[in-house]
């Protein structure tokens, strides 16, 4: 009986157990296999005492590429950037608030705004799967972060959004990824913030490029020509309030489109490498997001 | 084998896949050297078929676990198995070959390394390209096949470098096979 029994384990049929198992993960849907992902975080959690290390040497040999400011000047231009997507945000909702108000006139309830804190987080490590990119952060869901959260860099630039969060960790897909959904931008003509509505998309290339709205439709604004410089703020109500005005990168190339020459397309280029960032901010909001 | 030396050596190899895979990519393509394919490759070629299966197996499963697949623009999924056959498959391939090759050579690691990751990115390719049909899956099967065979052609660059470690470290592993002893006890004899 014993021997029987032994029988029953023999490496042979293990092999052939695990292979069986294999092919039955391996084609069955997702929704009956999530639980998965309970050992993708765990596998994760264990090689970032060798992932984070490598990461952070790679990034001090070659830091991802920023625009090359004196350290005092850099600092001073973060922080008035900082003060101007603050400003250009309140100016957003104050005209925001005028309509909500009107709409109150009319019985429209109002939406509470949530409080932001911001939570800065290091990059331990990017997946490894090679269809797209994820960071991933040792910060997860013990600290507030959830699936699309919104991630920036250096307070101003916007980053991405969480795509999965679960305790001690976090994994962030950068705008630039090609995965990464169309946003809606502002190409900023004026101080006040005023400008051109702008789609933009991931090209595969570290930028985001997309069609410009035609400034013949837009007579209020000045006529400046669109040119390479120019910043472009996200402008878009799928992403949460606090992340409206955060940067998205400067215009460094003004093309024609092929099928409408009137067209203007625009390729828009983060301040530094979104895939080669090694400190980053998670803005945590208290209540849960209703918009976006 | 040795399976506490094989854990570490794979927990470094995967470390370092993930830490290192962005300065070692093909910008603007996804393409990147594996560091754990070489491993699989090294166990493939020294150690008992059983033994090399399994560890095969073990590898892509990693591999899967840390390599989530996207499912739409804000999401993401882990699914197991994909990289574990392929591993597989190639461990088998492998199996097959490695009598016909001079298992001490650095250079017939990257051959095998290669041929390794063509044959396991077939079947992750297709595994997937497969789920793709009803699951929702950002999925390019052309453009993923392409990426995938030239990261195998560019995994030989890190078989390379590994099998210079590995050799070395040969006895450590201690493959239960007659070509790894020999091995062995050739290197204390040098030594």
């Amino acid at each position: 009986m014993a021997r029987h029994n032994s029988n029953l384990l023999t490496p042979r049929r293990a092999l052939s157990a695990s292979i069986a198992a294999a092919l039955v993960l391996s084609v069955a849907p997702i929704r009956y296999t999530a639980w998965v992902g309970w050992f993708g975080d765990l596998a994760t959690r264990l090689i970032a005492p060798i992932s984070h290390p490598v990461l952070q040497l790679v990034r001090w040999v070659s830091p991802a590429r920023v625009r090359e400011d004196p350290p005092e000047q850099r600092l001073k231009l973060e922080d008035a950037a900082r003060f101007q997507a603050l400003y250009l945000r309140a100016a957003r909702e104050n005209a925001a608030l005028r309509e909500r108000v009107r709409d109150l006139q009319n019985g429209v309830a109002l939406n509470p705004d949530p409080d932001v804190s911001l939570l800065t987080a290091s990059v331990i490590g990017i997946s490894t799967d090679l269809s797209r990119l994820l960071l991933r952060t040792r910060i997860g869901t013990e600290a507030g972060v959830q699936p699309r959260t919104v991630a920036t860099v250096r307070g101003v630039q916007l980053l991405g959004r969480v795509v999965h969060a679960a305790r001690g960790l976090s994994e962030i897909r950068p705008l630039t990824d090609d995965g990464a959904d169309t946003v809606l931008g502002r190409v900023v003509l004026t101080e006040d913030g005023q400008g051109l509505l702008c789609t933009l998309e991931p090209d595969g290339a570290g930028n985001l490029r997309g069609a410009v709205e035609d400034p013949g439709q837009r007579p209020d604004l000045p006529a400046i020509e669109i040119e390479p410089g120019l910043l472009v703020r996200l402008d878009d109500d799928a992403w949460p309030r606090h992340a409206q005005m955060l940067e998205l990168g400067r215009v460094t190339r003004v093309d024609r489109a092929e099928d409408q020459p009137l067209r203007r397309i625009i390729t828009v280029r983060p301040a530094m490498d979104l895939s080669r960032v090694s400190d980053i901010e998670l803005r945590i909001t208290r209540a849960l997001e209703g918009d976006g | 084998m040795n399976w506490v030396t094989f854990a570490i050596v794979a927990w470094i190899c995967l470390g370092l896949e993930t830490g290192l895979r962005d300065v070692l990519q093909l910008n603007p393509t996804a393409i990147a050297p594996s560091f754990v394919l070489p491993l699989m490759v090294f166990v493939a070629i020294w150690a008992p078929s059983g033994v090399a299966m399994a560890g095969a197996m073990l590898l892509g499963l990693l591999v899967d676990l840390t390599g989530p697949i996207a499912t739409g623009a804000d999401s993401r999924a882990v699914v197991a198995g994909p990289h574990a056959l392929g591993y597989l498959g190639a461990s088998v391939l492998i199996l097959n070959v490695r009598g016909m090759v001079i298992r001490r050579n650095p250079v017939s690691v990257v051959a095998l390394t290669v041929l390794a990751g063509i044959v396991s990115g077939i079947v992750v390719v297709a595994l997937h390209t497969l789920r793709s049909m009803y699951d929702p899956m950002v999925w390019d099967a052309s453009g993923q096949l392409l990426t995938r065979l030239a990261s195998a052609l560019y995994s030989g660059v890190t078989a390379l470098a590994l099998s210079l470690i590995l050799f070395p470290a040969l006895p450590l592993f201690a493959f239960a096979t007659a070509q790894a002893s020999a091995h062995t006890r050739g290197m204390r004899r040098h030594a």
